[in-house]
């Protein structure tokens, strides 16, 4: 009977372990879903946005572009953070680095992340999805581009019998998206106050003479300083980086 | 025993088939949805093909056309009287002269004229409204016509071999004219700044200084160097930025410097372009 029951109780944690092995596969092929039906969505936004919005078509109409090497240098400003998890005594999640891989469309967010738990010396590669986030902040005169954390997963092939690893992934697993997403790099690109044009009244030049020169200054009736507010229209990613478009607006 | 090994045995046909399954199911609709991300992307690339920025440049500021041509419309719509005045002057702007007839002098014979004073020449030009057209990779092009007058005082002296001295103030009269031209802004980028636009003129207007002067009507040109004036369109883009984690507060500032090196003019507007450094505080 004894040898019963001791069968049934490493049955059953044989049972649990593929169980959670098998649930852990499959939620990293949801990730992988998630992932594209959002790529899929913001493929067509961004394509409609293009097509019903020809180039600098409007009469105020200006655009920014920051190049991918440029953005994955902000990125690069921040590699090495790590994030504590507070559920476990002394773990953090460490984000190796933050880089975006751009294509046409959405960028792939390349999030290198371990799971540290010092205590028992483990380390666990992580897998994290998450969404570009890119928005005008007029009042602060800044563009604020962020991460929005949608799943973290521990990337590795859950075994009962390596009991302290099983137990961290757990942990991790327990975690909320939400807990990071105010965790990872968030760039401030700063805006100028107003884009102006201006032509200024005087303009001196030297005209030179036989034997000398005469400073000429030509004047305007007055100087010309025309100054735009602007709004942030659409922010775009294509293969090439970041395009920004902005409306302008007389003041 | 025979009781658990068959519990197990039945657990694990539902469990195994199940999962696997469902990872297949999975599998299928991640290769689908992978298809549809690849068409989309293609229709997007096309739609994209005018966007794409210049290779190598890390920053791009486009703006559309009409700013500057509210620049040239504010200019239509004053007065359009261009005033043109001397502000400095040095040496003569013109003379007559020969060698010194004395044997072993080296010296000249002659008369010359000089501006009276710094502020001398005064003149205004009255010019037509600017009718500009646009053209990528040329810009803007206008024709420009203007007429004008107005008058200098000048001093007119003498020098005799050794040396020279002022005789008598002359009265001058300033024509100014520059019909049939035509004006161009050209653009030039400015480091850290935007792009500093310049309105030139094809053929530089002249200055007629006419007098009569020492028994003789006399006439000098005097050219007007371009440009005509300039002016400045800034970046949207300031220079301090951060990159921060916000939950557990620690930041890095930075600061922007764009090294532009490019200015053009494209088929909507303006551009501006070059390389970022980032220089972390």
């Amino acid at each position: 009977m004894k040898a019963v029951t001791k069968l049934g109780l490493y049955a059953l944690v044989v049972l649990a372990s593929a169980s959670l092995s098998g649930c852990l596969s499959l939620k990293l092929k949801q990730l992988e879903i998630n992932q594209l039906n959002s790529e899929l969505s913001q493929l067509e936004t961004s394509k409609a946005y293009l097509d019903t919005h020809p180039k600098l078509d409007q009469d105020y109409g200006a655009e920014v572009f920051i190049s991918a090497s440029a953005f994955n240098r902000f990125l690069a400003g921040m590699d090495n953070y790590p994030i504590p998890i507070p559920e476990v005594s002394g773990a953090s999640v460490k984000i190796v680095s933050t880089r975006l891989s751009f294509t046409d469309g959405a960028p792939s967010v390349v999030i290198d992340a371990v799971g540290a738990y010092p205590k028992y010396a483990l380390q666990i590669k992580l897998r994290i999805r998450a969404e570009l986030d890119i928005a005008a902040d007029p009042n602060n005169q800044q563009l604020v581009i962020g991460f929005r954390v949608k799943e973290v997963l521990p990337d590795i092939k859950l075994s009962i019998f390596r009991w302290h690893e099983f137990w961290f992934a757990m942990a991790i697993l327990k975690l909320e998206a939400q807990q990071y997403v105010n965790s990872l790099p968030q760039v401030t690109v700063p805006l100028a106050p107003a884009f102006a044009i201006n032509l200024q009244q005087h303009n001196t030049s030297r005209s030179q003479t036989c034997c000398g020169y005469i400073d000429i200054m030509v004047s305007l009736p007055s100087p010309i300083n025309l100054q735009y507010s602007y709004q942030v229209l659409k922010a775009i990613t294509l293969q090439d980086g970041l395009h920004v478009f902005f409306s302008l607006k007389r003041v | 025993m025979n009781i658990a090994k068959s519990g197990i045995s039945s657990a694990l046909a539902i469990l195994v088939p199940t999962i696997l399954g469902c990872a297949s199911q999975l599998d299928k609709k991640i290769l689908a949805l992978k298809q549809q991300v690849a068409v989309e992307q293609q229709g997007l690339s096309q739609s994209a093909g005018p966007y794409y920025a210049v290779q190598g440049k890390d920053f791009e500021l486009e703006a559309g056309k009409t700013p500057v041509f509210d620049v040239l419309n504010t200019f239509n719509n004053t007065s359009r009287i261009i005033g043109v005045q001397s502000v400095g002057t040095a040496g003569w702007f013109a003379e007559f002269w020969t060698d010194c007839p004395i044997p072993l002098i080296d010296g000249k014979i002659g008369i010359y004229f000089k501006l009276a004073f710094p502020a001398a020449v005064q003149a205004v030009l009255y010019a037509d409204p600017m009718t500009p057209s646009w053209t990528a990779g040329n810009g803007i092009d206008f024709p420009f016509n203007a007429v004008g007058g107005g008058g200098a005082l000048a001093i007119g002296g003498a020098e005799f071999c050794f040396g020279s001295a002022d005789i008598t103030p002359i009265p001058v009269l300033a024509g100014f004219g520059s019909l049939n031209n035509h004006g161009r802004v050209d653009l030039a980028p400015v480091p850290d700044q935007g792009i500093q636009y310049e309105v030139d003129l094809d053929h530089k207007p002249v200055i007629i200084l006419g007098a009569y002067a020492f028994g003789w009507w006399a006439g000098w040109p005097l050219t007007v160097d371009n440009p005509i004036t300039q002016g400045t369109i800034n970046n949207i883009v300031g220079k301090n930025g951060t990159v921060q984690i916000t939950k557990i507060g620690e930041a890095r500032n930075y600061s922007l410097n764009f090294n532009f090196d490019l200015a053009n003019y494209v088929d909507g507007g303006l551009l501006v372009a070059g390389p970022i450094v980032i220089t972390w505080q």
